[in-house]
């Protein structure tokens, strides 16, 4: 399951992930990506305890479409299933990763 | 309505009756001039009684007495007379509904012929121009025609009749109702006709396939005119979905095909012998998800002697991943040949990969290990992949990636490991579809029950293993649906 949080700052848009995260939780936004007026995004994974191969593909294509849109893609909270299968994948070299979501507000907050 | 009167037994009767009260004469006066006057031969000349027939409202003519008086006779008479329009109208009511039996069997048995024709016809066109002809012959209109929307893919009118329908007053009337147009309305109006009945063609409840509008001149529809339209289109839409159903049995059919053609190649692609090496047992097998799959694994020799052992997982399933697949073992092949560094195969393979898996929005994490008979020398790179294990000194480890999997960055920074494999060692790379099997519990199989296996089992041949691999983890599963493809290689120096 998916949920928007409001963020505090502008031109970030946060996405938080509960549970598996995986083929059948993208199932419904697949297709999403970053705009330009919100290039900004902070994915929470606090909860979430797995991420399937799909689920890691969709961050890295949002990592790049970000990028190309001058913004940026973080992921906050791993649990350590998530953070080990990301560690072995070596996406952990990829992806900026924080422990909290204020941590990674700082990181866009100029 | 004169012709009714010569068989008439219920004028006779009346006429008979009166003869016996002792009337000169009895008779029937219609348009100026007696049809009948009993007895017969007779005349009338002078008119004691009449009484008027009136049938439906109207007078159709009058029953006369003649040469006698009565107090009572001229309201017998009318009686008379009352009963017998009576008579008439009844068979005159008998008469319509006789004639429109016979329309209805007429229309009945046109229904059954086109429903009989519709299968054997091939011509969609030809058959709705069919259909047309017999609407306009059977309703008795002068004007019938289909237009098809965009729902079933194309745009046409089939006309058949004198009446020119433009484009624009077809669009005016097409509605997804039955409904039909009379002189009051505008549309009936300017077409200077009298009716004009629209019913839709319906598919599968919701799409609108069409309409069959049909013109009368003069004169109204009749409630089985207006049924036997509903008839028709009820057929057309039948028939429209048989073909639709076909059309889509022969996609589906045409998928399948293509599919099953696909899974040959794949799988002939995998189950390539591979090389026989002096002291090295080499087994592998993949078992996909679906028809087709997204795990690879390849084995080649080098030209230096050596050999490359390559196991791979573009991330997704099916024919898209299928197709990434082949591409992404023609670029490893042809990175393998041109070198002899892990790494660089890797880098090669990315630079080659980068922007067609960044525009498609996908990654591969992919092994690769170059093995030295001579030296016994094993080096490996791993971009992204696991599993990978290997057994050496009674221990099992996993040899993790240094780098993220093909396509996730334009530059890899992979780098290459060595290890010298003593006889005994194995080496196995598997896919993820074997650490993220579960069960009905939701249990994931993992890496360590992985491990487990293997050191528990290292003793066996390479072969036996890989079969053990399949039973383990099938048998976790426990019945529970195979959701990623599940691919194994084991490289095992003999003991």
């Amino acid at each position: 399951m998916m949920h928007h949080h409001m963020s505090p700052i502008p031109k970030t848009e946060i996405l938080a992930f509960e549970g598996r995260f995986d083929i059948h939780s993208l199932m419904h936004f697949r297709s999403w990506q970053p705009s330009a007026t919100m290039p900004h995004i902070i994915l929470d994974l606090s909860r979430v305890n797995f991420v399937d191969s799909a689920a890691l593909s969709w961050m890295v294509r949002l990592s790049k479409q970000a990028s190309m849109l001058n913004g940026s893609f973080q992921i906050c909270g791993l649990q350590q299933p998530v953070h080990i299968i990301l560690e072995l994948t070596r996406l952990d070299r990829v992806f900026v990763v924080t422990t909290t979501i204020d941590e990674a507000l700082a990181k866009i907050a100029p | 309505m004169s012709m009714i009167f010569p068989h008439n037994p219920a004028l006779e009767t009346i006429a008979h009756a009166w003869i016996k009260t002792g009337i000169q004469a009895f008779g029937l006066w219609i348009d100026d001039h007696y049809h009948y006057v009993w007895p017969t031969p007779s005349h009338i000349t002078t008119v004691e009684y009449r009484a008027p027939l009136i049938v439906n409202g109207q007078m159709i003519g009058e029953l006369h007495l003649a040469g006698s008086h009565h107090a009572n006779w001229q309201e017998r008479l009318n009686a008379d007379a009352g009963l017998l329009a009576a008579v008439l109208q009844y068979q005159q009511t008998v008469q319509l509904l006789t004639d429109e039996l016979i329309d209805c069997q007429d229309q009945l048995v046109t229904l059954y012929d086109i429903w009989a024709s519709m299968g054997q016809s091939a011509d969609l066109s030809t058959l709705m121009q069919s259909l047309m002809r017999e609407v306009v012959r059977l309703t008795k209109t002068t004007n019938a025609w289909i237009s098809f929307g965009a729902g079933l893919g194309f745009q046409q009118s089939i006309i058949h009749g004198v009446m020119p329908i433009s484009e624009s007053i077809l669009r005016s009337i097409q509605t997804n109702q039955l409904t039909l147009f009379t002189n009051h309305d505008p549309i009936c109006q300017s077409l200077g006709v009298a009716n004009l009945l629209w019913v839709p063609i319906t598919i599968r409840s919701v799409i609108i396939a069409g309409g069959l509008g049909i013109c009368h001149q003069e004169g109204e529809f009749s409630a089985t005119d207006i049924k036997f339209v509903q008839a028709i289109c009820e057929h057309i839409s039948h028939h429209l979905e048989q073909q639709m159903l076909y059309q889509e049995s022969l996609a589906k059919i045409q998928i399948e095909a293509d599919l099953a053609l696909a899974q040959r190649v794949q799988q002939r692609l995998l189950n390539t012998p591979l090389p026989q090496i002096a002291d090295i047992q080499l087994t592998a097998y993949a078992k996909p998800a679906h028809s087709v799959g997204g795990d690879f694994y390849d084995v080649l020799q080098r030209p230096d002697g050596s050999v490359a052992i390559m196991i791979g997982d573009v991330v997704g399933k099916g024919v898209a991943a299928a197709l990434l697949m082949m591409l992404s073992r023609t670029a490893l092949r042809t990175a393998a040949l041109a070198t002899h560094d892990p790494a660089a195969i890797l880098e090669r393979t990315n630079l080659d990969l980068y922007d067609d898996l960044t525009t498609v929005g996908v990654f591969i994490t992919v092994f690769v290990a170059i093995y030295h008979p001579k030296t016994h020398m094993l080096w490996f790179a791993n971009a992204g992949h696991s599993p990978v294990l290997l057994y050496s000194n009674e221990q099992t480890q996993l040899l993790e990636a240094d780098c993220p999997p093909i396509g996730v960055l334009p530059q890899l920074c992979a780098g290459s490991h060595a290890q010298i494999l003593h006889p005994g060692d194995i080496m196995v790379g598997a896919t993820d579809g074997f650490n993220e099997t579960h069960n009905h519990q939701q249990e994931m199989f993992g890496y360590q029950r992985l491990c487990h296996l293997l050191s528990q089992h290292h003793a066996l041949p390479a072969a036996a293993l890989c079969e053990l691999f399949f039973t383990h983890i099938e048998a976790f599963a426990d019945g529970c649906h195979q959701e990623d493809d599940r691919t194994l290689i084991i490289l095992k120096a003999t003991p």
